[in-house]
């Protein structure tokens, strides 16, 4: 289960706005967030994954915490057992499909391959 | 072709890619953090790494022959702990070479960093690398055209260097005598044979060295980054 309460400030051509969540998603459940160019869809997705530290807020993820401005717990990204579908472009122009695909387990033993 | 003039041409060479390869080590790092510092020494930072590229080489020659001189602070301080002199020696050539062609090794890497879009670094985190694995398999992997500018430029401008070598190095054959030096040494003696031998050697290694660079960097182009 993943519990989030986010509160984060936007600075937009509009203007100024926050960011201001809180939601459960339960196993089994899918979660869709839609809304207008520029409402935080991608900010919300960015703060999840953790490469957005929010002002204020605390992620939940089962047992364990991912983040949480108020006892400056911060799970940097690589700790986050998380997907990310990037919107315009991620490809490693470097790599190959296969060196891409094996690059989350390249210099891990097979042993934490097979657990993982 | 005497033996002093190679002599003179293997140590110019010597001393250019030694200044390169510590350059590469210390440069790579150094444009990494610049390209994601977001502080205020940013700036600052940045100005004093480029500050060779506007100071006269003499002023940098100046302050390091102050600086090292043996007979005083750290000049002799080295010299009794560790039996290292820097004034008028190859070590100390290494030195100013490396502080005087920072900028051509640390501007291009940086830029290259700069330009990469931040999805890839991001996309590598998600996948669970770390900032030091996603350096080294996503992001340089990514720069080669720059990190080639980089080195190469290096190098070259090494090669080029005169008012540092002349404050701290001297003309000592085999020691710090570098081609450059040398132009200047037998032209004050009238021997323009030997001065036109040197400058022909350095004028058609700049501009193979020159044509190399963009050859690559063309190729790079060409295959969109994919090498």
């Amino acid at each position: 289960m993943i519990r989030a309460q986010i509160f984060h400030p936007l600075w937009l051509a509009a203007g100024r706005m926050s960011l201001d969540l809180e939601f459960e998603v339960h196993p089994g459940e899918l979660l869709a967030v839609y809304g207008p160019s520029g409402s935080g869809k991608t900010t919300l997705l960015r703060i999840l994954a953790g490469l957005v530290k929010p002002e204020r807020g605390h992620i939940r993820f089962g047992e364990e915490i991912w983040l949480d401005t108020d006892s400056g717990i911060l799970v940097p990204t690589q700790g986050r057992r998380i997907g990310l579908v990037f919107q315009d472009y991620a490809l490693f122009p470097n790599m190959t499909v296969r060196k891409t695909s094996n690059l989350p387990w390249s210099g891990t033993s097979r042993k934490r391959r097979l657990g993982n | 072709m005497n033996e002093a003039f190679l002599e003179t041409l293997w140590l110019t060479f010597r001393l250019a890619s030694t200044a390169t390869l510590i350059l590469v080590m210390l440069g790579i790092p150094l444009a990494y953090g610049l390209a994601s510092a977001k502080s205020w020494r940013k700036p600052a930072l940045e100005a004093l790494v480029s500050m060779p590229l506007v100071l006269p080489p003499t002023v940098l020659g100046f302050y390091l022959l102050i600086a090292f001189s043996p007979d005083k602070g750290l000049g002799r301080w080295l010299l009794e702990q560790f039996d290292l002199r820097l004034v008028f020696s190859f070590s100390g050539l290494v030195l100013g070479s490396v502080l005087y062609s920072l900028p051509f090794m640390v501007q291009p890497i940086q830029a290259g960093f700069e330009n990469l879009p931040s999805h890839l670094a991001e996309a590598s985190y998600s996948l669970g690398k770390s900032r030091r694995s996603t350096l080294f398999r996503v992001l340089l992997p990514n720069i080669k055209p720059a990190l080639l500018t980089g080195m190469v430029l290096s190098f070259a401008h090494t090669v080029g260097e005169f008012g540092v070598i002349l404050m701290i190095g001297g003309n000592i054959p085999g020691e710090t005598r570098v081609a450059s030096i040398a132009i200047y040494d037998e032209v004050e003696g009238l021997n323009y044979a030997a001065a036109h031998q040197y400058a022909l050697v350095l004028v058609v290694f700049t501009f193979l060295i020159l044509l190399g660079v963009f050859g690559i960097n063309r190729s790079f182009a060409k295959k969109g980054g994919r090498a």
